[in-house]
């Protein structure tokens, strides 16, 4: 890294503990505001609950649409967080330091956000209780183990708290440093209680340090089989479009492409919002950058594949639902959109070192990325479901309303919510990753330049 | 003993560090019987070359054997890449023993065009070609090939220049073709970012262009062959599989390299313990891949895809596919999780020898019922299941004699340029240093940018 932090470990810990010990009028304002477009969505939720699905542009054979859509997609967001923590912890990658907490905070809320869909998809969100878990033995009813509606879950479920348990085990030395640092005797105790008795021995560190590479390598796995489990919700039926088995690391990689790009968004927001100037250099987003060139591209591969595999068989059905996606009226359009969002405008401007380098075009192209992903997500779903029925009399089309709109929009605050308020709480930043890098951080000296080098043992 | 840490900082102390070619000696024993069982494989070649022109049945196991060149030796320069990318120090005693198999990956173009010649029109088959005309697919798999291997041949040499170039003082009394050969290499700072420039670019190039070639072949001599078989992931398992491969041949390569070579000193286990993760990585990518694939086809039960996979896996190739799974996957998942197991080269090797052997019967599975298909026009319609082709005499010694071939090109290849990269040694040397640390020692790496 050619920008090494500046500060000392003093400024470090003051700039890194400052929202957590004391909080600013904006911190309400802002949480105010979000939890009022929250409000809004649960409130289009509960209105289902209470008139049926009715109010949704569903029509035969189309009964999955924006909320399934919006499941996919924030589980894609979620794998932003294992996917930089756990790869980068494990190939020891130095500028992960400030990246990591944020990206793991993220994939907590939007999983969390991504689980509601689909119950609130159920349209009664009581019933799904009897889809997923064997709850009433006395009724012999048992959930169907070949049913995406019991995979889902178990995948989530593991993937969620295998992600908290990650969180944990990285935030024990900041929770010990926020306990050393509470202003008051309430703070204290809570701080002291999650923090287990951390006091930095030896010892303990080893056995942290330990458990973070552990949890690491076994959560990739997790963090692969959720996506590849949400894609074959979709692959095993027999729907045009659908039946492709390059689904799995297709939705895998379009999953890391999209949470990438998410942890970028969030990352200059975070910079902006927390002044942390310090922490969040040039580097990171350039680092970040190049890996997404890989990632796209890699995802690009992947949608040539699903694309030549539909038409490989020349199967009149697969061949009319492409025709439909590429060529149709609004899906045309759609595509274009997609395409050049998702793939065509971000990755050559990443190319280029000034962009890559630059917050404000960080910013916006990464922003592009996930509207290109959404509406990829769109495309992938809808479409076939349009055709699916044998028969033309059966064919139909969908027209998005007004509420199925809002409740996507008002999902965004869910874990914008979650993050502010986390990060009220606990560090955004991992302190003490932070102040590790920059004890390891150093120079060599070679003829007459200075080379940025860090110790390892 | 010198730790081939420290082997490599002295490297810093040496100015001139240019490292040998290794000396074959045509007279030992290994060497020899490389050199025949070569010529076996010349002459096997040759009778099917000018004896079954055209006859898909008697080229389905040299298909199998290019596939498994394809998948292994030009494989394995990806790891000089993968190592520079990521820019690891722990690639480097690797990168040219692994680049240096660009030079046997030239005789898949021998197998491939007799392969090609024996493929059924386009028309009435399941194909990636789409009325593109062109000549596909000969023309343009072909060509994609050619391309793939003088990228492949263009990355050896501009790595090795800085090796193999003469001083600038003798450069200049050189004629004009042998100066342009060697690039005008007289070490200028422009040159210098120009070669890392096109190094990384190459390399880029390579791993796409290897992906690409992978696709359509896998699918051209594969499942556009067999009725049923559509798989989206199968060129995704192939290329991946390949990259598992081509770790193992370097692998293989860099422990005998270690054993038996004066250049061995500066390979130790921090090459096994980077190179095993990966390994680890890619095992499992294996695993995740076929079950990709296996479990949609299980879960849809359509006739076409679950014959397919009846042939291939369940039941006429079922013994291939066993071997295949214990090769790839199995003995290198158990062997790899053990840090005892990744973190000693002379171990890894082995794991390295069953994955290749694993390649092979997996090859073998995959590409031979394809070319050995009755009718690979048309939709599947039921009917009773093929039965197995296995390899007759002349297909074994066939098989045999091209991975002679293929050490006895590698081999040359060494003794004409050197299995180690002298310039990145040497670089690293001096970003690489030793020091005091509280009561011990750490290693500080320097990254430039």
């Amino acid at each position: 890294m050619q920008e090494p932090i500046t500060v000392d470990l003093k400024t470090t810990n003051r700039q890194l503990f400052d929202f957590v010990m004391r909080t600013p009028l904006w911190f309400f304002n802002a949480s105010g505001a979000l939890s009022l477009i929250l409000a809004v969505g649960l409130g289009i939720v509960v209105g289902t609950l209470w008139v049926g699905l009715q109010i949704f542009g569903y029509s035969h054979p189309v009964y999955w649409a924006f909320l399934i859509v919006n499941f996919v997609f924030w589980i894609g967001i979620s794998h932003a967080g294992v996917m930089i923590s756990a790869i980068l912890r494990l190939t020891q990658a130095e500028w992960r330091r400030p990246v990591t907490r944020a990206a793991e905070i993220l994939t907590v809320f939007s999983l969390m956000t991504a689980m509601l869909h689909p119950v609130i998809h159920s349209g009664r969100a009581w019933r799904t209780l009897y889809w997923a878990f064997p709850y009433d033995f006395m009724r012999g009813m048992w959930p169907n183990p070949r049913s995406p509606l019991v995979w889902d879950p178990s995948a989530i479920f593991t993937y969620l708290t295998s992600t908290i348990l990650f969180i944990y085990v990285a935030l024990l030395p900041d929770l010990a440093m926020a306990r050393d640092r509470a202003p008051d005797v309430v703070r204290r105790f809570a701080y002291s209680v999650l923090s287990m008795g951390f006091r930095g021995t030896t010892r303990q560190w080893r056995i942290q340090g330990v458990a973070g590479i552990l949890l690491s390598a076994l959560i990739l796995p997790i963090f692969v089989s959720v996506h590849s489990i949400v894609s074959w919700d979709f692959a095993v039926t027999g729907v045009p479009g659908w039946h492709n088995t390059v689904f799995a690391p297709y939705f895998v990689i379009g999953a890391v492409h999209s949470g990438v790009s998410a942890v970028v968004t969030i990352m200059i927001i975070l910079r902006y919002v927390f002044k942390l100037q310090n922490f969040i250099t040039r580097d990171h987003i350039d680092a970040l950058a190049r890996l997404l060139i890989a990632v796209a591209t890699t995802w690009f591969f992947f949608l040539m594949l699903d694309f030549m595999f539909g038409l490989y068989g020349t199967e009149s059905v697969e061949v009319d639902t492409w025709q439909r996606r590429l060529f149709t009226g609004a899906w045309s359009t759609l595509a274009i959109i997609f395409i050049l969002c998702a793939f065509v405008i971000p990755v050559p401007m990443w190319l280029f070192r000034r962009v890559r380098r630059s917050f404000f075009l960080m910013f916006l192209t990464t922003i592009l990325v996930n509207i290109g992903m959404w509406i990829e997500r769109f495309m992938l779903i809808v479409p076939g479901l349009e055709r699916k029925s044998n028969l033309t009399f059966q064919y139909s089309t969908f027209t998005p309303t007004f509420w199925e709109i809002a409740i996507v929009l008002s999902m965004l605050a869910l874990p914008a919510i979650g993050l502010l308020t986390f990060a009220k709480v606990f560090p955004i930043m991992p302190a003490a990753d932070i102040r590790e890098g920059q004890v390891v951080a150093t120079t060599l000296r070679i003829g007459r330049a200075n080379v940025p080098a860090t110790m390892r043992e | 003993m010198v730790k081939p840490e420290h082997a490599a900082f002295g490297l810093s102390l040496r100015p001139p560090f240019r490292p040998s070619a290794v000396h074959v000696n045509r007279r030992h024993l290994a060497v020899a019987a490389l050199g025949l069982l070569g010529i076996v494989g010349v002459v096997t070649y040759a009778m099917r070359l000018f004896g079954a022109w055209g006859d898909r049945h008697a080229w389905a196991y040299p298909a199998a054997m290019m596939m498994v060149l394809l998948s292994s030796v030009a494989t394995a320069p990806l790891l000089a890449f993968a190592s520079r990318a990521t820019r690891g120090y722990w690639g480097l005693p690797a990168r040219r023993a692994a680049e240096l198999f660009i030079i046997p990956s030239l005789l898949v173009y021998a197998l491939l065009i007799p392969v090609l010649a024996t493929l059924p029109p386009l028309q009435g088959r399941a194909n990636l070609w789409f009325n593109f005309g062109g000549g596909a697919p000969f023309v343009p798999e072909a060509l994609a090939m050619a391309v793939f291997l003088l990228t492949g041949l263009a990355l050896l040499w501009v790595s090795a220049v800085p090796d193999v170039a003469p001083p600038p003082s003798e450069l200049r009394l050189l004629p004009a073709w042998k100066r342009a050969l060697y690039l005008n290499w007289s070490g200028t700072r422009r040159q210098w970012q120009a070669l890392r420039a096109a190094i990384k670019v190459l390399g880029a190039f390579y791993l796409m262009l290897y992906v690409f070639v992978q696709m359509i072949l896998s699918t051209d001599i594969g499942q556009s062959l067999l009725p049923g078989w559509r798989s989206g992931v199968f060129p995704v398992y192939c290329a991946v599989s390949g990259i598992q491969s081509g770790l193992a041949v370097t692998v293989i390569t860099i422990a005998l390299l270690k054993k038996y070579s004066a250049l061995g000193r500066f390979i130790g286990d921090e090459q096994a313990v980077s190179i095993g993760k990966i390994m680890l990585g890619t095992t499992l990518m294996w695993i995740y891949n076929f079950w990709s694939d296996f479990m949609l086809v299980w879960y849809a039960r359509l006739p076409g895809e679950v014959a397919a996979i009846q042939v291939l896996v369940a039941i006429v190739y079922k013994a291939s596919f066993l071997v295949a799974l214990f090769g790839m996957f199995l003995i290198p998942f158990v062997g790899l999780i053990f840090n005892p197991v990744r973190r000693r080269l002379m171990r890894l090797r082995w794991i390295a020898v069953s994955i290749l052997v694993g390649l092979v019967f997996d090859r073998i599975r995959l590409f031979v019922p394809s070319m050995t298909s009755a009718d690979p026009f048309g939709h599947y319609e039921g009917g009773p299941l093929p039965g197995p082709v296995w390899p007759n005499a002349v297909d074994v010694l066939f098989i045999l004699g091209w991975i002679a071939l293929v050490a006895l090109a590698y081999l040359w290849a060494a003794s004409r340029v050197p299995m180690l990269v002298g310039w990145e040694m040497r670089e690293a040397a001096l970003l690489r240093r030793e020091a005091p640390f509280v009561r011990g020692h750490v290693l500080i790496l320097g990254k430039p940018d």
